[in-house]
């Protein structure tokens, strides 16, 4: 392989990852399309499979949720219309073709009640376990668990008690939060800090959270980057859906 | 052997999109009930808001009833496959959000004429891929991180962790790369390559 041919394969490589992890402007994608390589469809092919992989392997199936009832419920009369006609439908196909408006139309009106029409419990989804069951698990099973108590640390701020675990090894980890107020989503919600000097001067994102009632609440710990050792978790009121860098103040704090 | 009779690439299940192919409309329950959290959890995370989620949801499934044909089990698991659709959703629905120019649309499918790589009860390409992401340098697993599961372009996944953008074009084709090598398929490119 000539360097130009190599330097060209690199190039496909670049704009197939690309493609596959955040997509292509116009221009990336009409360069893609004018790479004259071979293995230019083996490298798309290959690239998203690897993403699709790599994405799989950063999921953790128990936090996997149950989708909307209302949701499945569009999806399942959305689906005939989309999906190929069944074998053997032969001259019934055209007959139903006349049904299609009446059909249409009638799927857009169940669509607008679909939450009444479609409860969950007649369509059964597996669940995932609770999170206390998870916490449980995490907390008996763990070896390497971090364990820190909450403390309030804003002046005339709620008492909040509790603790946060976290396991490095498995990048998983809860808040165990009691006292902690409720808040109005629409104008502010809870994110989570974790402090590791292994890994960084500043926080870890450990995710926003809401807090719907009085008591005892489980939250998981959604870190956005790999955690290495944490030596502190806390928790900071921002605008709804988080912010990059917090400027406080911090109203609860665990720390080892 | 038959399509419907092999079992996928997870090695447990057997294919539903086959039975949805053929026009099996019994078959969509059961697809939803494998795969219906999986996407949802998937595009809410990716997306960032339930609202598009749902949108994106709803296209999600209706690109998988119409493509059903496609898939093609030797060349992927099934869940694989889905993710893969889920995907190109999610990223064209991420980068119309953002107001950029739209990527030109290069809709190549998995070509059936290839054959198996190998034979689906020898491997398990998740396990693989698990194995492979822990192998990867901390910094190349921050940026996958963060690009394939939260949704973040280059930009913003060079914003977040404060590394210049070329460094984390770098690390996400890298890791990409060694994530491919590591499925059997090709060695990762030389080192050298920049942004």
């Amino acid at each position: 392989m000539s360097t130009g041919d190599r330097d060209m394969a690199e190039r496909l490589w670049e704009l197939a990852a690309d493609r596959a992890m955040v997509g292509l402007s116009d221009d990336e994608g009409l360069e893609l399309q004018r790479l004259e390589v071979e293995g230019f469809e083996e490298a798309l092919d290959e690239a998203e499979l690897a993403a699709a992989l790599g994405h799989e392997s950063l999921i953790d199936e128990t936090e996997l949720q149950p989708m909307p009832a209302a949701l499945a419920g569009r999806i399942r009369l959305a689906a005939p219309f989309a999906m190929p006609a069944p074998r053997g439908a032969g001259s019934r196909e055209a007959d139903d073709r006349g049904w299609w408006p009446w059909l249409v139309a009638a799927a857009a009106v169940l669509a607008l009640i679909g939450s009444i029409a479609f409860r969950e419990e007649e369509r059964p989804t597996p669940r995932a376990p609770s999170l206390e069951a998870r916490l449980a698990s995490l907390e008996r099973e763990a070896a390497d668990l971090v364990r820190a108590e909450w403390r309030t640390v804003r002046d005339g701020y709620p008492a909040v008690s509790g603790r946060a675990v976290f396991s490095p090894g498995r990048q998983d980890g809860f808040m165990v939060l009691e006292g902690l107020p409720r808040n109005d989503p629409g104008r502010s919600q809870y994110q989570l800090w974790i402090v590791d000097p292994a890994r960084d001067r500043e926080p870890v994102d450990g995710g926003v959270f809401d807090v719907d009632r009085e008591g005892r609440v489980v939250v998981p710990i959604r870190a956005k980057l790999r955690v290495v050792d944490p030596r502190a978790f806390v928790i900071t009121s921002e605008q709804p859906g988080g912010v990059v860098v917090s400027e406080g103040p911090h109203l609860v704090l665990a720390a080892r | 052997m038959t399509t419907t009779e092999r079992t996928t690439r997870a090695g447990t299940e057997r294919p539903v999109l086959p039975r949805i192919a053929q026009g099996d409309r019994d078959a969509v329950e059961l697809c939803m009930r494998r795969y219906g959290s999986l996407v949802w959890t998937v595009a809410r995370r990716f997306l960032g808001n339930e609202t598009d989620a749902e949108d994106a949801v709803q296209d999600i499934f209706a690109d998988l009833w119409a493509r059903a044909d496609r898939f093609d089990p030797d060349q992927a698991a099934e869940k694989t496959w889905v993710m893969m659709i889920a995907r190109r959703r999610l990223i064209d629905r991420r980068r119309r959000e953002a107001r950029r120019p739209q990527a030109t649309s290069l809709e190549f499918e998995p070509r059936a004429e290839d054959g198996p790589r190998e034979d689906p009860a020898d491997r398990d390409d998740l396990t693989r891929a698990r194995r492979a992401m822990a192998e990867l340098r901390p910094e190349q697993q921050d940026v996958l991180r963060l690009v394939l599961v939260e949704g973040y372009s280059h930009a913003a996944a060079a914003e977040k962790l404060e590394l210049p953008l070329g460094t984390v074009k770098t690390h996400a084709r890298r890791g990409l790369a060694a994530l491919r090598s590591r499925l059997g398929v090709k060695e990762a490119p030389p080192e050298g390559g920049g942004s």
